[in-house]
């Protein structure tokens, strides 16, 4: 398959095949997902074969699980993953006026949609447990609460204007 | 009531989390008790004496549960559920994120119990920070021999590894998680075999909640009857209530069970604006209503009134609030989360949450709170039956649980919505803004 060359997994897998008893190696299939996405954006098709031959598994096996998970992706996303939470507290908080602030300001609607320039996607999140905070948005992996809708719109702003990030993954701090 | 499970980082605002902290406010010295002063057979007796009942919402017996572990079967299992999705819920959250050293006692005391050498925390996929917390807490433990091999010289082990989820509210069913685990699409098991027998691996298994784990340092250390010293005779000691909603503070409220629904609300600062209290989901977006303020929050007077203390999560809505809209919220998070696997729950949560978003695009019929209300009881069981419905695991009772309560309470509120062909209470009912 042709796209951007990519980093192995095998390096990595090493440590996270540890983490299981022997002959469990399927249960690492998550965890290589995860690194996977982290590194290139979204879960490839490369990084699809590479993990099914890293566990025994066929591709079929591997895309089975991905596609079950809400966090796994199997198309790029944008380059800022932005989910409002819509569940009870937040709804009563007044997140659906951030979503309609945000696909306004956006031109897309709020249901897993990629700006035509891929710098945004926005997407509805189930509850975030921070209902103490609400409404709560997810910016990539940071928590954003109490957030007003002028506050998501300036979020926004703050996130056009950073340089773009080298490589296309998302990666989590590790702090 | 002296803080418990919460008293470290109430003690320690800014850094309870940190080892040093957590070092210096006794970290591990109820593990010190565990390993030293008692065998295994004696903790779990402990433990069924303290009559501590698990967090993550069923409220079984944690003792009971560690003692139908086979006897003489290796290798055994601990799990954690740290998969923390139930709507409105987030004490376990701020568990992992502000005393992660106390739950990695806990988890440990457990794993000792039970004789597990092997503990997994499965850890809720958008929890970023709280795994950061956990990995570095087992980390810091483990450099102290307060984890790990031969943990404080008694000969124990136990290898803890933090296991993370990926966005699916079932896998916090425990066989759905199990099957999570191992590397399969998360969908539930059917029982028997239980996990105490055949679960992670098909090995005997035991599938704690971070609550119920981060309870066990202080029963240890203080002991049965301090413990009983605090709720009520079935749902003994503190517990933390996630309240949240139309209340000036919502928070995470540690509270001795027993106490009154009205009580709670003014802890978390009452109703604010001068609204009147109008319904509350006692325990999670599974538990039907209820709206008498001197209901007694327990596990067996919520049971007892035909909703549950589940997770403990309390959300107050007040007289604004139009139950329409949360009727739909709840309906469309289950089935948002329905994993497919059974027809009852699949289907049913698409057709109701179909027919409410008829009601609020002002298209409602006449007939659908009728219609609603059937479809609700085909997926629950027939009276008498035992507790399970019709769905393969209780994603699919909560969601009918939930909408038949408010379809009970407040079926004339429906027929209003349906009449007037929009909210009755205007476009923007439940948007009160923030409630503080």
């Amino acid at each position: 398959m042709a796209g951007p060359a990519r980093s192995s997994l095998a390096g990595p897998a090493v440590e996270i095949l540890a983490r299981y008893p022997e002959g469990r190696q399927r249960s690492a299939v998550m965890p290589l997902l995860r690194l996977a996405q982290e590194q290139d954006g979204y879960i490839t098709e490369a990084a699809v074969e590479e993990i099914g031959s890293i566990i025994g598994l066929s591709s079929a096996e591997v895309v089975a699980v991905a596609s079950f998970y809400t966090l796994f992706h199997l198309k790029p996303k944008g380059r800022h993953v932005i989910s409002v939470c819509h569940n009870i507290a937040c709804t009563m908080a007044g997140a659906e006026e951030i979503i309609e602030a945000l696909e306004e300001e956006l031109g897309i609607g709020s249901e897993n949609e990629t700006t035509p320039d891929g710098a945004f996607t926005l997407e509805r999140a189930e509850c975030l447990a921070t209902c103490d905070i609400a409404p709560c948005i997810q910016v990539d992996h940071d928590r954003m609460l109490k957030v007003t809708p002028a506050e998501a719109l300036a979020l926004l702003e703050e996130l056009r204007s950073q340089p773009p990030r080298e490589g296309p993954g998302r990666p989590e701090a590790h702090a | 009531m002296e803080p418990v499970c919460t008293g470290r980082y109430v003690r320690h605002p800014e850094d309870s989390f940190t080892a040093a902290t957590a070092f210096a406010d006794g970290a591990y010295e109820g593990l010190r008790t565990a390993l030293t002063k008692h065998t295994p057979e004696e903790l779990i007796d402990l433990v069924k004496a303290s009559g501590l009942r698990g967090r993550g919402g069923a409220g079984f017996p944690t003792g009971n549960k560690w003692s139908f572990v086979p006897k003489d079967l290796y290798p055994r299992y601990l799990v954690i559920n740290s998969d923390e999705a139930e709507p409105c819920t987030f004490k376990d959250r701020e568990l992992i994120e502000r005393d992660p050293h106390g739950v990695v006692e806990g988890l440990l005391i457990a794993a000792y119990a039970i004789q597990a050498h092997r503990a997994y925390i499965y850890c809720r996929g958008e929890f970023s920070l709280g795994y950061r917390r956990l990995t570095q807490a087992i980390a810091d433990a483990t450099a102290r021999n307060c984890c790990g091999r031969n943990i404080m010289g008694s000969g124990f082990d136990c290898e803890v590894v933090v296991h993370r989820g990926a966005g699916a509210y079932i896998c916090g069913e425990e066989t759905a998680l199990l099957d999570s685990l191992e590397g399969f699409r998360g969908q539930p098991r059917l029982r028997p075999p239980f996990p105490a027998v055949k679960g992670l691996y098909a090995s005997p298994t035991v599938v704690n909640n971070i609550e119920t784990v981060a309870s066990l340092p202080h029963i240890v250390s203080k002991g049965v009857d301090w413990w009983r010293s605090m709720g009520t005779e079935q749902s003994p000691g503190p517990k933390m209530f996630s309240i949240s909603g139309h209340v000036a503070r919502p928070a995470n409220y540690e509270l001795p069970m027993g106490m009154q629904l009205g009580e709670l609300i003014e802890v978390a600062g009452g109703v604010p604006r001068g609204r009147e209290f109008k319904v509350c989901s006692p325990g999670g977006a599974s538990s039907p209503w209820i709206t008498n303020l001197d209901q007694e929050m327990s596990f067996e007077a919520l049971a007892a009134a035909k909703t549950m203390l589940g997770s403990g999560s309390v959300v107050i809505m007040d007289e604004t609030t139009c139950v329409v809209r949360m009727a739909l919220v709840i309906t469309r998070f289950f089935n948002v989360e329905s994993c497919g696997k059974c027809t009852t729950c699949r289907e049913g949560t698409w057709w109701l949450r179909k027919v409410l978003e008829r009601l609020e695009a002002g298209e409602g019929r006449t007939e659908d709170v009728d219609l609603m209300f059937r479809l609700c009881e085909q997926m629950l069981p027939e009276a008498g039956a035992p507790a399970s419905g019709r769905s393969f695991c209780v994603l699919g009772d909560s969601c009918a649980w939930a909408l038949r309560s408010a379809l009970r309470l407040f079926g004339d509120e429906f027929r209003e919505h349906i009449a007037a062909g929009a909210c009755p209470r205007g476009p923007s009912a439940i948007f009160v803004g923030s409630p503080a």
